[in-house]
């Protein structure tokens, strides 16, 4: 590998302008480093697919440099296509072609010779347990089996950097467990980087070490899963009584704090927020309006989720409203992830 | 794969030219109404033009003359002889289009993509498309031509041999043409306008149906500016040692067409985005 660091992908101010005008990515700056699993994480119509697309040589961008693997996408692009795997988000076998031929036309047409190439098509078969099904046409392949096989194909060549776009949409839970396993597990057995691209927030926690939220062709978040929890999910109280009663006694009291949002109120737990208090304090401020009078068994932060913050980056993706962005947060300056 | 050397370079462009080439035959093989269509249709014209047409109508005096003026054969030029030539033309084209345009269908089922990411030059991934469908449309001639011998067609072995290059011409012209177009129109859809609009005209506007002695002034002009006539008039030449235009002219005008036309589909297909 080139030098520029240990980054493995590195964008900057990266600018894709249809030619209908649109903005698909609009100075879009991040940069992976070497064995980590990456999370590009946005609603439909983002900016995801583009900027993957330009990452690895299928579209030219407007402006921005970008580099894979230390090379320029534009300037070295038949270096980077040589080093990395891409798994597409439309499905991109060739039908009457059976498994088998598939991956070896693959391989034949990144250089491997024909010793090579079943010596790795015999590990792959192996690793996502094709059995006989890789001598049958794919048409008769299932969801599933054609996923697999587009992975076990993107990574046929034993790319240094793996680009996934939306792996696990329209599987089945199982099938899309199975895929998460060989994910993770092909990253352990080799230093292999892993651009995802996913709408699944439950995929980026499971699988990335590193996400970056994108929303209307901007990224708006980014960081590890705990960063962005803590940095933009607004925490909650959440406290537990013995009985109902309990409950509909502690809530009348509750309310008297101004400013408190109830937010759930299920069965006999109650989760509470404040928007302009700390947690801390509240937690406190509750404690003392209770103490004595309500009967409490448990009362304890509660974390948000990855989703709730997605949710909250990426609301108003429509255009138009109030833009309830958090505190106003716009990246656009560098952003490091890591 | 990490740091393909260079000498490497040339042996992966090889096998990109393989895959492609071999994949087209694959595909062909496995698509079984089209391989029966490759027969059935050849044969279909055959009977409708060449049994029902040919038969009925002697070549006219004109051409019989050009024939004595050309061609080995002096006489006896049947409009069925004539015809074979230009049917073979036709089929060659048809198919050859229908090869190099099939990239629209590559580009809606994804696996375009598959091939655009390759660390080859999109040169190789045309040539070895080319030569799929170049091969393909061979084995199309040799049917069409087994068949018409059976129907009386007079021609020996050792003249469809010395044919088979300005088949391969023709042949190469028409899948540059079918890659151009795939580059230009974005969908299935509009494939059925080209084919109204151009692949059509350039077969039915062409000398493989019309003689060319024989014509109007203005529709010879159209001829003359169809490259597709002079590929056609080769092949007559080499068949049946017939032609109604110089040999030497058709050789070097398919010859330019094909090239030229390859050129314009190499460099439209190597900026291709997804």
């Amino acid at each position: 590998m080139k030098g520029k660091g240990k980054m493995m992908i590195d964008a900057r101010n990266l600018t894709k302008v249809y030619p209908n005008g649109m903005r698909a990515v609009d100075g879009v700056s991040f940069s992976v480093k070497k064995g980590v699993i990456f999370g590009f994480l946005g609603p439909n119509g983002a900016g995801k697919t583009t900027t993957q697309k330009i990452l690895c040589t299928l579209l030219k961008p407007t402006s921005g440099e970008v580099t894979v693997a230390g090379y320029d996408v534009v300037r070295e692009a038949s270096k980077v296509r040589e080093v990395i795997g891409v798994v597409f988000q439309d499905p991109a076998l060739d039908e009457k072609l059976t498994g088998r031929e598939n991956l070896e036309y693959h391989a034949r047409l990144y250089g491997m010779d024909g010793k090579e190439i079943k010596r790795r098509i015999r590990e792959l078969s192996e690793f996502f347990e094709f059995g006989d099904e890789l001598d049958r046409l794919v048409a008769s392949y299932s969801g599933g089996m054609r996923r697999k096989l587009e992975i076990a194909r993107s990574v046929m060549h034993d790319p240094d950097v793996l680009f996934l776009d939306e792996p696990t949409v329209g599987l089945d839970a199982h099938t899309r467990r199975k895929l998460w396993n060989y994910i993770l597990e092909m990253r352990k057995n080799r230093k292999l980087t892993i651009f995802l691209t996913t709408h699944y927030i439950e995929e980026a926690e499971r699988l990335c070490d590193e996400v970056a939220i994108m929303n209307k062709g901007r990224i708006v978040a980014g960081g590890t899963c705990d960063e962005l929890k803590r940095k933009f999910g607004r925490k909650s109280i959440l406290i537990s009584f013995p009985s109902l009663e309990e409950k509909e006694k502690a809530l009348r009291l509750i309310e008297n704090i101004s400013g408190i949002r109830i937010i759930t109120e299920r069965d006999r737990d109650v989760e509470v927020q404040h928007p302009d208090m700390d947690e801390i304090v509240l937690m406190r401020e509750i404690q003392n309006t209770l103490l004595n009078r309500v009967e409490v068994v448990e009362m304890r932060m509660k974390f948000p989720s990855l989703e709730d913050v997605y949710v909250e980056l990426t609301e108003d993706t429509d255009g138009g409203g109030s833009g309830h962005s958090i505190g106003g947060f716009v990246v656009r300056r560098m952003m490091h992830v890591g | 794969m990490e740091g393909v050397c260079e000498g490497n370079r040339f042996l992966r462009e090889l096998q990109a030219i393989y895959v492609m080439w071999m994949r087209h035959i694959k595909r062909f093989a496995r698509t079984k109404g089209r391989v029966a269509g490759s027969i059935l249709q050849p044969a279909l014209f055959l009977i409708a033009f060449g049994i029902g047409i040919g038969r009925a109508m002697p070549m006219n005096a004109a051409a019989s003359i050009n024939a004595g003026k050309h061609g080995n054969i002096t006489a006896g030029i049947t409009y069925f002889d004539f015809l074979v030539c230009g049917l073979i033309g036709m089929s060659v084209i048809f198919s050859s289009v229908m090869a190099g345009v099939s990239i629209i269908w590559d580009r809606q089922f994804g696996f375009l993509k598959e091939v655009l990411i390759a660390p080859v030059s999109r040169l190789s991934i045309v040539f070895g498309r080319t030569l799929g469908a170049v091969t393909t449309s061979l084995i199309q001639a040799v049917i069409i031509y087994t068949l018409a011998l059976f129907m009386g067609f007079r021609s020996s072995i050792f003249s469809f041999a010395a044919s088979i290059p300005a088949v391969l011409l023709l042949s190469l012209f028409a899948t540059a043409l079918g890659i151009f177009l795939s580059t230009v129109i974005q969908d299935v859809e509009s494939f059925q306008i080209c084919q109204t609009l151009i692949i059509m005209p350039i077969v039915f506007l062409s000398t493989a149906f019309i003689p060319y002695s024989t014509a109007p002034v203005w529709i010879k002009a159209v001829l003359r500016l169809n490259p597709v006539s002079y590929g056609v008039d080769g092949i007559r030449h080499l068949l049946i040692g017939f032609g109604e235009l110089s040999f030497a002219v058709d050789v070097v005008t398919i010859f330019i067409a094909s090239m030229g036309m390859l050129f314009l589909s190499s460099l439209r297909f190597s900026r291709m985005e997804v």
